[in-house]
């Protein structure tokens, strides 16, 4: 059968507006030639109502566009500033919850992922992806979705990068980030078995150790309290959806340089972390 | 409706095989000993223990007895009868199966098909789709359980069961669990409902064989998940989607969209499975499935499953005051006759329309038969809010045949196992064909003679069956219907399929074409638009702000706090917590009565208090409309009738107390709650001013005129549309809402404007009241404009009903119940007179 849906009528032609009847957000009868005048009003009124608040920046990403719709953006930490940082991880490391032989440095993955939400699912877009690693210093990779077809191009730059199957670092990846990267990649019929490989989840033995002391084992308690670390102007991570979807949507880049800033310091803070806590036997509060 | 007002909880599969052991799985076979016992002994298991207790096999005769002389002493309430024959079983031979599974079947007594089953086996051999629609215990899932194990045992196939309520998908796995265990074949069934433990999860996605599943977790879960589940997706070979006639309405609308949904995963996957759907008598059960599921679908019509013979009564209660029209009551009726069949020793179901109506009946019955609270009781209600454990163990309990009467609602229509019934009894007509034969059917269940007998109560649509008894027995069973282009719900899922998957230019959502959808979408912030691919981008998650089952959401607890401790009793839904929970309200459980002292309405919740009263209460409400716009408009003969969306709002305005026994209303209370309201589409005629001034010396008559022909209208469009009363609003009111009117307590037209205060009819300026039927649905769901195609059908139909009545002056079967006292007034004239101004 066929409801009224879908049959055109002329007075109420666009579907916007037939929407705002059915809401009750417009209650005038429409007249037959107001099609145009609707949509122009509603343009209006959604423009007015999605007014972003976040600085504009100008418009560009750095870095290299390594496949269409995904950028990279790659440094170095210079070594005084690692040493600044307190980055300075042994040559190798056998914190006391891994069971097997010692772990060269080299074969460390830091990540850490900024995404458009925190519900999970399916649309849940992975937009950035840093990774940290040690090739003669400290080398931060950070890739973002420019656009989201870029995706496919995303997961294969986190397949290139687990290729040598390394040892995750992060901080509740388990539960967040290795099943969001898993969504992806079986959106792309790709499959990297990371979910399988050894992962060092900083999150637990700060749990096991602090749950009680402190008020929660978010990661910038733990900096605070174990590091006495603490960010200035930084943009908080639950910011990252909207600056994501400014960027898309207005290309204001401001915000979104804001995250990849906030993400580079998560994954700073996961090194001296884990140099704090992985290092020498069982640890103690400095 | 919330994944926890489905919450039904968890039964152990190892604690309820044993009640479904002998019954669920040869469900079939209870009735396949046909009256000539069949040489074949096929599907004759071993005599089943039923639950009867006193039940023995001279059941037959007792049944027939009774009927016989109900029959003889109650003849003037007669006026009708159809007797069904006994059916003979017509079998067919097991096919080709896996060897494991044939013993299997074999050890549970099944060595020969029904026709029915052999031929939707056949079919599903083919390739095709298929909808199964046959009776009542005709042994419908071996339709669907045969070859989904056989394609787990010989290929590894995975199969999805998607029944509408929890309860049903836990009796199935029972099922399921029973045969494997038969034989040992090692097929994994689960049930995959909000009570599934999270730990579990992980097990049923990847290890299961057969997940058992409801459409609300299917939208909220699985779907916006699929990732998680893309081995059972690469797998998965049949989708089986039973009691489809209940998918119809919104509800219906809403589960063909997360059809939708689910063939754009499983094509993801690379699978398009086979889809069996099973389902009641309906009038049109192939359309209706081809509807819900997108696809051609083969229809299975033809029983081959015996059944028992079947006595329908048509009864109708005696007068009381026939110029008035006023007749004994059904639940008087229903009452008598209950007790009569328990009394014989036979097991009865009593159907009553509304939740208050069973606690009514079921204190009535109680007060007889379970006077001694030492005894176990014989007696108990079943109904929608109650607690899971309360209804799981009311249905062990009738299953074990410790019950002799159940008072229900619509919730037993469904297949829940409640095993055997004699005698079923409906206080009522339940609206419409369908559920009708389904409330029937539910007695029967062996070779014996089954008793229906339907009561009619005093309101037009019941008397009109009653005295047309041929009607109802010629007419075909409704037709479900559903409308899945309908905006809001096409919105809505579409939203939630962009979260699954991207669409890209040439996708479609079945067969409809989304770019403007997609475009509505970008505009809203959600989707971004890359040259041919729309994706994904808000950091919300679409499905937790879609309920399948009603718009407004979040259920209503009844927490019991006599004696200072809180207890949860009972959850209400959304939609009747305005009607069942307002403060000074009796709520009844089981019929004993709690008073609401406090309605906390933001929070949800309820609070009660045990009380001792004889009375009970009932709510006083009336609905106001606007009209928003209009699409079609066409002259009538002083006036004209129009076709558009209107505004509603329904407001609770009070209550009465209404004494036990008596009826007496023995006072009002206020009620002060928030307006319901809702958008939707209605057909609706108005009158010029002059021609009703001319018509009418008096405005009262006018309104009178208008308030009964709403309500022969609305009869008369029930009948037409074939949908349930309840799906379809009536209201009389100005065009321009200023007022709207009701029939108020006292038997009289009353105008209230839009603040709910009384309006003083002669002193308006202008007077110029219209006549409204709607969708009583958000957005509409198709019905009002196949109605305002067919108004002079309509109206012809309600002036013939009108006319043609054996009343006087106007009565429940025509324009409305009138009072005693206003025996001068002519409501029946008036109606008939507007009526007339109305056509065109």
């Amino acid at each position: 059968m066929h409801g009224i849906a879908d049959q055109p009528n002329p007075s109420s032609a666009t579907l916007a507006h037939r929407l705002g009847l059915l809401r009750g957000r417009d209650v005038r009868p429409a007249s037959p030639d107001s099609d145009i005048a609707q949509r122009i009003a509603r343009l209006k009124l959604l423009a007015t109502e999605a007014r972003p608040s976040t600085p504009r920046g100008d418009g560009r990403l750095p870095g290299e566009t390594i496949a269409p719709g995904l950028v990279l953006i790659e440094r170095k930490l210079g070594a005084l500033q690692a040493l600044k940082l307190r980055l300075d991880l042994p040559e190798t490391l056998l914190p006391d919850w891994h069971e097997h032989n010692p772990v060269p440095r080299e074969r460390l993955l830091f990540f850490d992922t900024e995404t458009s939400g925190l519900n999970g699912g399916a649309g849940l877009k992975v937009f950035m992806l840093g990774v940290l690693r040690w090739r003669d210093g400290w080398t931060l990779k950070q890739y973002i979705l420019s656009d989201p077809d870029g995706e496919g191009a995303l997961v294969e730059a986190w397949l290139a990068e687990v290729s040598d199957q390394p040892v995750l670092v992060s901080y509740n990846g388990k539960r967040f980030d290795i099943p969001a990267l898993a969504t992806l990649e079986r959106l792309h019929g790709e499959s990297s078995g990371a979910a399988e490989f050894a992962h060092w989840d900083l999150l637990y033995p700060v749990r096991r150790r602090f749950r009680k002391v402190w008020p929660n084992c978010r990661l910038q308690t733990a900096e605070r309290l174990l590091l006495n670390k603490h960010r200035v102007d930084d943009m908080p991570g639950s910011e990252a959806p909207r600056a994501w979807r400014d960027f898309l949507r207005f290309g204001h880049t401001h915000a979104l340089l804001e995250i990849a800033r906030h993400n580079r310091s998560d994954l700073e803070s996961l090194i001296a972390l884990l140099r704090q806590i992985g290092t020498h036997g069982p640890w103690t509060l400095p | 409706m919330s994944l926890a007002q489905l919450a039904v909880k968890v039964e152990c599969s190892n604690n309820a095989s044993p009640q479904t052991d002998e019954r669920s799985w040869p469900r079939s076979s209870t009735t396949s000993v046909s009256p000539q016992p069949p040489s074949t002994a096929a599907q004759s298991i071993a005599p089943l223990t039923q639950g009867g207790g006193q039940t023995s096999s001279d059941d037959v005769d007792v049944a027939h007895q009774w009927v016989s002389r109900i029959k003889r002493k109650y003849k003037s309430c007669i006026t009708g009868e159809a007797v069904v024959a006994a059916r003979a079983a017509r079998f067919a031979p097991m096919p080709d199966l896996d060897p494991r599974l044939q013993a299997a079947l074999r050890a549970r007594g099944i060595t020969q098909l029904y026709s029915h089953q052999a031929e939707a086996w056949a079919a599903l051999r083919d390739g095709a789709d298929i909808v199964v629609a046959t009776p009542t215990a005709s042994g419908k899932t071996l339709c669907f359980n045969g070859p989904v194990l056989d394609a787990a045992l010989k290929s590894g196939a995975k199969a999805m069961y998607l029944f509408p309520t929890k309860a049903l998908a836990q009796d199935q796995v029972a099922e399921l669990l029973e045969l494997n265990r038969a034989e040992d074949l090692g097929v994994r069934a689960y049930t995959f409902d909000g009570d599934t433990p999270s730990d579990a999860r992980q097990a049923v996605r990847t290890k299961g064989d057969v997940v058992v599943t409801n459409p609300d977790m299917l939208h909220q879960a699985i779907l916006p998940h699929h990732t998680k589940w893309a081995q059972f997706f690469s797998a998965l070979r049949f989708i089986v989607i039973d009691e489809v006639h209940t998918y119809r309405g919104v509800f219906g609308s809403h589960v063909a969209n997360v059809l939708r949904r689910l063939h754009r995963v499983c094509a993801f996957y690379g699978v398009r499975p086979q889809i069996i759907c099973c389902s009641a008598t309906i009038g049109n059960p192939r359309e209706h499935a081809t509807e819900l599921v997108g696809r051609p679908m083969r229809a299975i019509l033809n029983s081959g499953a015996p059944s028992g013979e079947q006595h329908l009564l048509f009864w109708n209660p005696p007068p009381i005051n026939p110029d008035l029209g006023i007749r004994a009551s059904a639940r008087s009726q229903v009452s008598k006759l209950a007790r009569l069949a328990v009394k014989a020793g036979l097991k009865s179901i009593l159907f009553a329309q509304s939740r208050l109506m069973v606690e009514v009946l079921t204190k009535y019955l109680k007060d007889i038969f379970d006077r001694d609270p030492r005894k176990p009781a014989r007696v108990r209600a079943y109904r929608g809010g109650y607690l899971p454990d309360e209804r799981r163990l009311t249905e062990k309990l009738m299953r074990a045949g410790a019950i002799d009467a159940i008072v229900s609602t619509s919730a037993l229509e469904l297949g829940v196992d409640i095993g055997a019934l004699d005698v079923s009894l409906l206080c009522g007509y339940p609206g419409s064909v369908a559920a009708t034969r389904q409330r029937l059917g539910r007695a029967g269940r062996r070779q014996q003679t089954a008793v229906g007998v339907l009561v009619a109560g005093s309101d037009a649509l019941d008397q009109f069956v009653v005295r047309n008894p041929q009607y109802f027995l010629e007419q075909s069973p409704e037709h479900a219907r559903i409308d899945k282009e309908q905006l809001l719900i096409l919105l809505d899922h579409i939203r939630c399929a962009s979260f699954e998957l991207p669409f890209s230019e040439n996708d479609t959502f079945g067969e409809r074409d989304v770019r403007e959808f997609l475009d509505y979408l970008v505009d809203e912030g959600v989707l971004h638009r890359n040259g041919s691919r729309w994706h994904w981008i808000d950091d919300s998650y679409p499905a937790n702000a879609v309920s399948l089952r009603s718009v407004a959401d979040g259920n209503f607890v009844v927490v019991d706090r006599t004696g200072g401790k809180q207890t949860i009793l009972a959850e209400v839904d959304f939609s009747s917590a305005a009607l069942t929970l307002y403060e000074g309200a009796i709520y009844m459980i089981q019929s004993i009565p709690w008073q609401v002292e406090k309605l906390d309405w933001t929070g949800r919740k309820a609070y009660v208090t045990r009380t001792h009263v004889d009375y009970y209460t009932d709510a006083i409400d009336y609905t106001r409309l606007k009209p928003l716009s209009q699409f079609e408009s066409a002259k009538s003969r002083c006036g004209e009738a129009q076709l558009g969306e209107v505004h509603v709002v329904r407001r609770v305005a009070g209550y009465k107390k209404i004494r036990y026994y008596s009826h007496e209303n023995i006072g009002y209370g206020p009620v002060n709650l928030p307006d319901q309201e809702l958008q939707t589409t209605a057909l609706w005629w108005r009158v010029e001013p002059g021609a009703l001034d001319e018509a009418f010396p008096m405005r009262f008559e006018a309104l009178d005129g208008f308030l009964g022909a709403s309500y022969a209208l609305h009869t008369v469009a029930t009948l037409l549309s074939m949908c349930e009363p309840r799906d379809l609003g009536k209201a009389v009111g100005s065009g321009d809402s200023e007022w709207s009117a009701t029939v108020s307590g006292k038997g009289r037209g009353e105008l209230r404007n839009a603040a709910g205060e009384p309006v003083d009819l002669q002193a308006m300026a202008e007077f110029s009241p219209a006549v409204y039927l709607y969708d009583n649905y958000p957005g509409g769901i198709g019905q009002s404009r196949p109605l305002y195609e067919r108004r002079q059908e309509l109206l012809s139909g309600a002036l013939n009903l009108v006319r043609n009545c054996r009343c006087s002056a106007g009565c429940p079967a025509c324009v409305g119940p009138i009072l005693q006292s206003d025996e001068q007034r002519q409501p029946k004239a008036s109606a008939l007179k507007v009526l007339g101004l109305l056509v065109a």
